[in-house]
């Protein structure tokens, strides 16, 4: 443990010249842009500054790029908070309650816990990160299709948070999600499905034209609709973050949901965004007003962000212990580290322990700076909600446009935005939520891959399901999650008839 | 004779100009190299690393940016929408050839679409297991002629699932074909016991707890002697496969321009830092311009669908004729 402390000294040591704090700067804030501009993914987001640091010295481009990763995780809250827009995958789940924040005046507060859950989520995730890597990734190489399956299955249970009384409806809308991921290859045989011959549709329907069109471009069909130009009114917006003493009765929020996105970020594949979903059903369950959650509850934004953030530090986990990216950016951050002749995996902590140490230094001082930006920022871009909505409008347009554009240059992703903008619209005219069909798309590719595998690893047999613990245990989680609540209604509707 | 004389004279001087126009055509625009893979991915960073070390043999200005999407069909889409005037470039790669195969895409478009002029190294295949498993290549054949033998890797299809069954064919044994979402989760199937072994390149067990069984090069690896080659162990034939990668232009670009190309890709493959570059990460480095590019690549064509039929991952009907 000493060790570990003193090399993390000499590593906040080596952060300590202007040329380095400027890059975990640089990197912060174009992270929090790019972020915060849909179609830009954090992957996306480290991909592109990638070739800039082919000349750099390696530390510097591998801390640089990290505060990329830890920005563009926050970034992608803000247009969710005040134009439903999530500029990140991860983020549309912000958007449930950050958005009815902002729509009843209450953009500051929304912000400003997106911010601090986002900073203190991170910095769970890079604790955890540094002092049990080691365990957590003996449990990550522990993880087979059967147990990815049953975690698949547990995200699922998230669909009766997300329904509520209207479950029936959540639940069609997460089968049409599901059933969007039959379109393209298939994961076992790589047979075309429902593609019509497009080779636009050969990878499916890629998620970021999904979340534009099903959020902003849905919510802005449904504004227009109830659009009066006569109607010049402006909603009390506050736009004065809220004072520290006001995050503290969200700390619990923060803790669990920076936790859970930390343990669900180590599994390679699983991602920020199904810790996302995970820690919103888990703070709803929690919570003693789950009634505010999808209508403004603070804990439903604590949740999204500090899941999220806390995703950071645990896709890094499997990346220097075993060498295999926890997430698609940590994939990128891997190709980094072999340009600049690194080898990523334990390797590194033996031959380049100061590239290590200063890199985990780096992870805290870039959530420090980007507080300091956030604050600094989120008195600047709450007030987008004042906008007038004359130009709002087209400008909401237009971003949703790019943003679908800019995933693979490809103007498919611009005809499949607007469907799904049309689809979100008619969603929200018939009362049925779009946060699951999300659930649906995110879940749907890994719960196929992995359940059709389960026969494969097991050479033909289905017994993984049910002689593997941590599969058992995560189906236990998962039956509990649906049956609690129906036990503790039944419950309260004992106590009320014996009053 | 007068009038042949001056035929003659004529004919010389057009051959001369047009000599020296080859010779001396340099480009007035930036060229752009357009990349199927993300940024970070193997063919990204070759192409980087060539456009660096381009700017020393020549001033044009060379742009590298990435289109993905659908195997590298998304990427040739696009360039066979452009003009073919050589200002745009296709970094491509044996697993392009075999998307647009396993696809049954037409061939006339998206092969023979493209000139296919330099093709620069070969990632070498591998046979990867975990590093405190006692297998031996022996061993593996003997297991999976035996019991059913699961081998991780790409997709189902993809160039290292034929490369597999390639060398099964080869040394008589059957496995199952465990698809992961790309190299290092193929990786993670084989430390994590999923699988047995992986078909893969050298530079994947870098970092991880994993070792190489055999790898396929006729010169063995500076980075791994003491691995052996499949000609060691009695298969010659299977250290001529390799993933290679290289560049192509849309069919009917000018020949001045693809001699300028070919002539600039002489000099970075033989650059120095290029190779050493490479060869630090078990990547073999080589310049195999048009005949002999062609040649490789109608050969892993007709091979490959020959491996990608009998595995009945491509339609009997399906021709490349």
């Amino acid at each position: 443990m000493g060790e570990i402390f003193s090399y993390l000294g000499a590593g906040f040591a080596n952060l300590l010249n202007v040329t380095t704090l400027l890059l975990v700067l640089m990197g912060v804030c174009v992270g929090i842009l790019g972020g915060a501009i849909p179609g830009i993914s954090p992957s996306m987001a480290v991909a592109l500054l990638l070739p800039m640091t082919y000349k750099m010295d390696p530390t510097q481009a591998i801390i640089m790029l990290m505060g990329i990763y830890i920005g563009a995780n926050y970034g992608g809250s803000i247009t969710a908070v005040s134009i439903n827009t999530p500029g990140t995958p991860s983020a549309a789940v912000t958007a449930f309650d950050g958005y009815p924040m902002a729509k009843s005046g209450r953009a500051g507060e929304a912000m400003g816990i997106s911010l601090w859950a986002s900073t203190f989520g991170g910095l769970i995730g890079t604790l955890i990160l540094i002092f049990f890597s080691i365990p957590l990734a003996s449990v990550a190489i522990r993880f087979w299709p059967s147990e990815y399956f049953a975690l698949c299955i547990m995200g699922l249970t998230t669909v009766a948070t997300l329904g509520g009384k209207e479950w029936q409806k959540a639940l069609s809308m997460v089968l049409f999600g599901l059933m969007l991921n039959t379109i393209g290859k298939d994961p076992m045989y790589s047979i075309n499905r429902f593609i019509w011959g497009s080779t636009a549709l050969y990878d499916g329907i890629p998620m970021v034209p999904i979340l534009i069109g099903l959020f902003a471009l849905g919510e802005l069909f449904s504004n227009l609709e109830k659009y009066d130009p006569k109607e010049v009114k402006f909603e009390k917006v506050s736009y004065k973050l809220p004072k520290m003493s006001y995050y503290w009765k969200l700390k619990w929020s923060i803790l669990r949901s920076g936790l859970l996105g930390c343990v669900i970020g180590v599994f390679p594949g699983a991602g920020g965004t199904i810790a996302s979903f995970l820690a919103y059903d888990v703070e709803k369950r929690f919570s003693k007003e789950p009634e505010q959650f999808g209508h403004g509850a603070p804990a439903g934004v604590a949740a999204a962000e500090a899941s999220n953030s806390g995703s950071v530090g645990g896709a890094m986990v499997p990346l220097l212990s075993l060498g295999i990216p926890g997430s698609s950016t940590a994939a990128v951050l891997i190709g980094a580290l072999m340009i600049h002749n690194l080898t990523p995996g334990p390797e590194l902590f033996t031959k380049n322990p100061e590239l290590v140490y200063t890199l985990f230094a780096s992870m805290f001082v870039a959530h420090v700076i980007m507080a300091a930006v956030g604050v600094l920022g989120s008195n600047l871009w709450v007030r987008v909600t004042s906008i007038p909505k004359t130009i709002l409008y087209p400008l909401i347009f237009v971003f949703s446009i790019l943003g679908s554009y800019a995933v693979e240059k490809n103007i498919v992703h611009v005809v499949f935005c607007l469907i799904f903008g049309l689809i979100g619209w008619m969603l929200k005219k018939y009362k049925y939520p779009a946060a699951p069909v999300v659930l649906g798309v995110v879940l749907g590719k890994l719960m196929e891959t992995n359940f059709s595998q389960i026969p494969v690893v097991g050479k033909g047999s289905w017994a993984g399901l049910y002689n593997r613990p941590l599969t058992i245990v995560l189906f236990l989680i998962s039956i509990a999650a649906i049956a609690w609540p129906m036990i503790q209604e039944r419950l309260q509707k004992r106590k009320a008839n014996k009053a | 004779m007068k009038k042949l004389s001056l035929m003659l004279a004529v004919m010389l001087i057009v051959t001369l100009f047009a000599g020296s126009a080859l010779a001396d055509w340099t480009p007035t625009k930036p060229i752009t190299i357009m990349n199927y893979v993300k940024a970070g991915g193997g063919m990204d960073i070759a192409t980087r690393k060539f456009a660096e070390l381009a700017a020393k043999y020549t001033d044009a200005t060379i742009i590298v940016d990435n289109k993905t999407g659908a195997g590298g069909l998304t990427c040739a889409d696009y360039i066979l929408s452009q003009p073919a005037d050589g200002y745009l470039v296709f970094a491509t790669t044996v697993s392009y050839v075999d998307t647009v195969l396993s696809n049954e895409e037409d061939v006339s478009n998206y092969i023979w679409g493209f000139e296919w002029i330099d093709d620069i190294m070969a990632d070498p295949y591998c046979v990867i297991v975990k590093k405190d498993s006692d297998w031996t290549l022996d061993a593996l054949i003997a297991d999976a002629q035996a019991e059913e033998q699961i081998w991780a890797g790409p997709a189902a299809g993809g160039s290292k699932h034929i490369a597999a069954i390639q060398f099964c064919n080869a040394l008589g044994m059957e496995i199952t074909w465990l698809p992961k979402d790309g190299g290092p989760d193929a990786m993670m199937a084989v430390l994590s016991d999923q699988a047995v072994a992986s078909c893969g390149n050298p530079g994947d067990v870098e970092g991880r707890e994993l070792r190489h069984l055999v790898i396929a090069t006729k010169e063995k690896l500076a980075t791994y002697p003491d691995v052996p080659n499949f000609a060691e162990l009695g298969h010659p034939e299977l250290d001529e496969l390799s993933m290679w990668r290289g560049y192509a232009v849309k069919a009917g670009t000018p020949a001045e321009f693809i001699e300028w190309w070919q002539d600039l890709c002489q000099k970075v493959t033989e650059d120095p830092e290029w190779i050493e570059f490479f060869n630090s990460k078990s990547i073999v480095v080589h310049n195999k311009t048009s005949e002999e590019f062609l040649a490789e690549l109608k050969g892993d064509m007709a091979a490959h669908l020959e491996v990608l039929k009998g595995a009945d991952l491509v339609s009997a009907d399906y021709t490349i004729e």
